[in-house]
């Protein structure tokens, strides 16, 4: 394994950062900085053409945040100003003042700043700054070409994406340091018969290298034969189903349900209904659900947030019963509730909120060919595209491109695509009644609050039986 | 200056024994914004923040059976970059760029902007009145709505309706584009978005709904104008009943989602999506005719525009420096055009046009009026309208829809539509009357044939 360095740029000015935090320190009730230097590579190939640039994660840059009576501001720029620390302290200061002098400001409790030195060092197998491009370039378009016919499969393309992630945060008393990798890869396929066309794809993720193009390939057979079975595919009646969502829709289920319904930033604003049901039952008993950092590595994990709080690991959901939420600090400090280290931000100019980081339901006891078994007339759905929350009122959206039929335990072999699934949250939860002893976390794509602020999150877990409306 | 540093060190790798960089375009962004973060009507948050960052894309040219070919490489050059760093990662980007060899096509020379983009109305403010002018004009609906309230029924208890929560990001953003043909220009431009949540309650306690806008000027009647038209909802979606089971009901989509529909035609039109067959469209052919179709009821014109007022993606130029200029892509149904980046139309051997940011759709046949005079299901906020770029296929759940049963028109919420404009494009209908969206100036509504619709109450 290949250990991840910290960024020598960082590295480099961890002693003039010390120095600006001293000089700031007097100045204000709490200060900090972040500084984040996120390289990366990515790889097209595309039909007659073959592409490199970096990815829309790399970023370099610092935020300092202040507290001064309540008021809590940031300034971010892209290099430290001014050359000796003293006029780099002054000229940040200087920032900070004018942002304070603003009026109607809200006031939050003291920002803690306890004492915490540490590092972390991640590693991968295969480091694709050390790669030949032309051998990542030809094994890409290689998957692709497999892909396409040029009967069925009209159109493929694949992408790779390395982002070499190191962030430094440095208090009065906190100095923390964490570099780490993750990758990402596609294969989207087009088929056409027509004018009716019909996508679909195959992501891996984590935090590995170039190895993980390995596990693209093994993909492309089945990604075939679903691009063939989507050209015959139907579209639902509307109805209420018995469905089976596979790893990736139930991730999402808990993404969108209890992971967006719980971002204790939402709570302060008043805009989440979790609030009144903290201690009560939202879910059935075979409901369990975490979100963390730590516990677990998939995208989503690292030592430390973008606020200098140490990762943990949340657990939401115990047998249906909701326990808490996860937390960025000024809403955890203002609630007076944990810090839960997930205050994240999309690169140092953008606000921290309260994030997801690692989001999952708990593997169940039962085998998924017995949940298959089981079901009288419903549908196994895979591919999802996207999914959405509705934190107020708790409503759930969930899209995908592959549904499967099921009757009397069987599949038919029809095939439906798209299918929009929707329902009222505590219904879905509810009716939980199957959960699978497997488990499984995917962390390609990234989240957004709302329609922005983009961070890298894995969710997944097992396969569960619920209910939901198709259409 | 970095320009110079960057091109000095594309001189040391051409001096080099490896791969030469035949040619280069430059992209240095400066961005300087402002950030305030609302709960109610308190300061959440106040955020400064300076960006600055320099695109290299490196095109090293090479021959492969007699033929010329290119490869390109893209990197981020960041203003702390040293010397030395710098040059190795545009040493990194060459060497990447020799291992691509594909067609071979030419960069865009000088030439002068087509369109003159006018100045902003934010040039004229001071930074305090840029953000309060924001501010004031995306609050002042709140206050309004609650005096009318108040003056129609001076004894009545007004129901809680506000805004919860409010996002204003204001940015100018200063962009220098050089190339090694020797294009060259500045741009300016004022950048706004502001995203926001407004509440109600309700019987069975609070409701809300969220949006967001862009703008480019302080038009205070356009950013009034979306915090009003939401918070009206919002109170509807406070009196919305569970949408039943609704069969063989035209659906009226508007906004955002209308415009959602006309991207596809636009999107689909493009060099790139005609070069790597994502697009079954073909130049000269109706591609508003749907297989199995007799006639296209309401025959579409489709224009690529580089500037609409109030839009921030306004621009004279493309990403590759190519000057635009507005032009048809698609008339009466007919695709015209092609537009997009310029590679793909050497490769096709198409006219080049450039990649534009924004397009605009003609008028249709039907009145507002008369097209809601019918009964229609109209949803106005789903929780995130999807529509796929390539098939067409679109879906989504429904957070407030109108429900006209030809006599009485109620708001609804729950459900879900799904449908694909591939198969409905003959039949849908658009308005007469036009507003501006996201990134286009097109019709208000468009009616859709035959959508499935999936109720909420059977649950």
């Amino acid at each position: 394994m290949i250990q991840r360095p910290h960024s020598i740029f960082l590295a480099g000015e961890k002693p003039r950062l010390v120095e600006i935090i001293q000089n700031l320190a007097p100045e204000f009730d709490y200060i900090s900085v972040l500084g984040t230097d996120d390289r990366g590579l990515s790889y097209y190939a595309t039909p007659g053409e073959t592409r490199t640039a970096e990815p829309m994660w790399v970023q370099r840059g610092f935020v300092f945040r202040a507290q001064d009576e309540g008021k809590v501001v940031e300034y971010a720029c892209p290099l430290l100003p001014g050359k000796e620390p003293a006029e780099s302290a002054a000229i940040v200061s200087k920032e900070l003042r004018k942002l304070l002098d603003g009026e109607n400001a809200l006031r939050y409790p003291p920002i803690p700043d306890e004492a915490l030195v540490e590092e972390f060092h991640g590693s991968i197998e295969e480091d694709p700054f050390a790669a030949d491009p032309e051998a990542v370039l030809s094994r890409l378009a290689a998957i692709r070409e497999k892909l396409t016919d040029g009967k069925i499969v009209v159109m493929a393309q694949s992408r790779y994406e390395f982002v070499d992630v190191s962030r430094i945060f440095i208090s009065p008393r906190r100095s923390l340091f964490q570099s780490f990798a993750w990758s990402q890869a596609y294969l989207f396929g087009v088929a056409r018969k027509g004018q009716s066309s019909k996508m679909s794809y195959r992501p891996v993720s984590g935090r590995k290298g170039l190895e993980i193009l390995n596990e693209l390939e093994g993909k492309v057979p089945e990604l075939t034969a679903e691009l063939a079975s989507l050209l015959d595919a139907v579209r639902i009646e509307p109805g209420e189903y018995e469905v089976i969502l596979d790893s990736d829709m139930t991730g999402t289920l808990a993404h969108e349900a209890f992971g967006h319904g719980v971002e204790t930033d939402m709570f302060l604003k008043g805009r989440a209904k979790a609030v009144e049901y903290l201690g009560k039952r939202v879910g059935s008993d075979l409901v369990t659900m975490y979100d963390g950092a730590d516990g677990v590595d998939q995208c989503g994990s690292f030592l430390f947030d973008d606020e200098g709080t140490k990762a943990t690991k949340t657990k939401i959901i115990d047998k249906g019963i909701l326990l808490g939420g996860i937390s960025d600090a000024l809403s955890a400090l203002t609630l007076g509730i944990p810090l839960t280290g997930n205050g994240r931000r999309e690169a140092f100019s953008h606000k921290a909120y309260a994030r997801m980081t690692n989001t999952y339901f708990a593997p169940g006891s039962s085998k998924l060919q017995d949940m298959i078994s089981s079901v009288k007339k419903g549908w196994m759905l895979s591919r999802l595209t996207s999914g959405m929350e509705d934190p107020r009122n708790w409503g759930i959206q969930l899209l995908c491109l592959v549904g499967r039929e099921i009757v009397d335990g069987k599949f038919t072999g029809k095939v439906a695509s798209p299918v929009v699934c929707s329902g009222y949250v505590p219904d879905v939860l509810q009716a939980i009644d199957m959960v699978s002893d497997d488990f499984e976390l995917a962390g390609s794509g990234a989240c957004g609050k709302g329609h922005k602020e983009l961070a890298k999150v894995s969710s997944g877990g097992p396969c569960v039986r619920t209910k939901m409306r198709l259409g | 200056m970095m320009k110079d540093t960057i091109i000095a060190a594309i001189g040391k790798i051409n001096s080099g024994k490896g791969p030469k960089v035949a040619d280069w375009r430059l992209i240095g962004t400066e961005i300087s914004r402002g950030e305030r973060y609302f709960i109610k009507t308190g300061t959440e948050l106040s955020r400064t923040v300076e960006e600055t960052r320099y695109s290299l894309t490196v095109y090293v040219d090479a021959e492969v059976s007699g033929k010329k070919v290119r490869g390109d490489a893209t990197v981020t050059i960041q203003p702390s970059h040293g010397e030395a760093e710098i040059e190795a990662k545009i040493l990194q980007a060459v060497f990447a760029a020799s291992k691509s060899k594909n067609a071979w096509f030419d960069l865009p020379g000088p030439s002068a902007p087509k369109v003159v983009l006018p100045a902003s109305g934010f040039d004229g403010l001071d930074g305090q009145d840029r953000m309060k002018s924001v501010r004031d004009a995306l609050y002042a609906p709140e206050a309004e709505i609650a005096a009318a309230a108040a003056a129609a029924e001076p004894n009545a208890t007004a129901g809680l309706l506000r805004v919860n929560a409010l996002e204003i990001f204001l940015s100018r953003e200063d962009k220098v584009f050089s190339n090694s043909k020797g294009q060259e220009f500045r741009t300016s431009a004022w950048r706004g978005y502001s995203e926001f949540v407004v509440e109600a309650d309700s019987r069975k306690g609070m409701v809300e709904l969220f949006d967001d806008i862009e703008f480019s000027d302080p038009d205070a009647g356009r950013l009034s104008e979306a915090t009003r038209s939401r918070l009206v909802q919002v109170r509807d979606r406070a009196l919305a009943a569970s949408m039943g089971a609704l069969k063989d009901l035209p659906v009226i989509l508007s906004g955002r989602e209308a415009e959602e529909v006309f991207a596809w035609f636009f999107g689909n039109s493009t060099t790139s999506a005609i070069f790597t067959k994502s697009s079954s469209f073909v130049q000269g052919a109706n591609v508003q005719q749907a297989e199995g179709s007799e006639k296209v009821e309401d025959p579409l014109d489709l224009w690529a525009e580089p500037f609409i007022q109030g839009l921030p993606a306004s621009s004279a130029f493309d990403a590759d420096g190519f000057p635009l200029e507005r032009c048809a892509v698609i008339e009466g149904g007919y695709l015209k055009t092609l537009v997009g980046a310029i590679r793909y139309a050497d490769w096709l051997g198409v006219e080049r046009k450039g990649s534009f940011p924004l397009f605009s759709v003609s008028p249709g046949s039907m009145s507002m009026a008369d097209m809601l005079a019918k009964p229609h299901l109209a949803p106005v906020m789903f929780s995130d309208f999807r529509l796929d770029s390539v098939t067409g296929d679109f879906g989504a759940e429904i957070r407030l829809a109108y429900w006209f049963d030809g006599k009485k028109r109620v708001p609804v919420t729950g459900g879900s539509i799904s449908g694909s404009v591939s198969e409905l494009r003959s039949t849908m209908r658009r308005s007469s009357e036009r507003a501006l969206a996201s990134r286009s100036l097109c019709p208000k509504a468009l009616l859709l044939k035959s959508v499935s619709i999936t109720g909420a109450a059977f649950l």
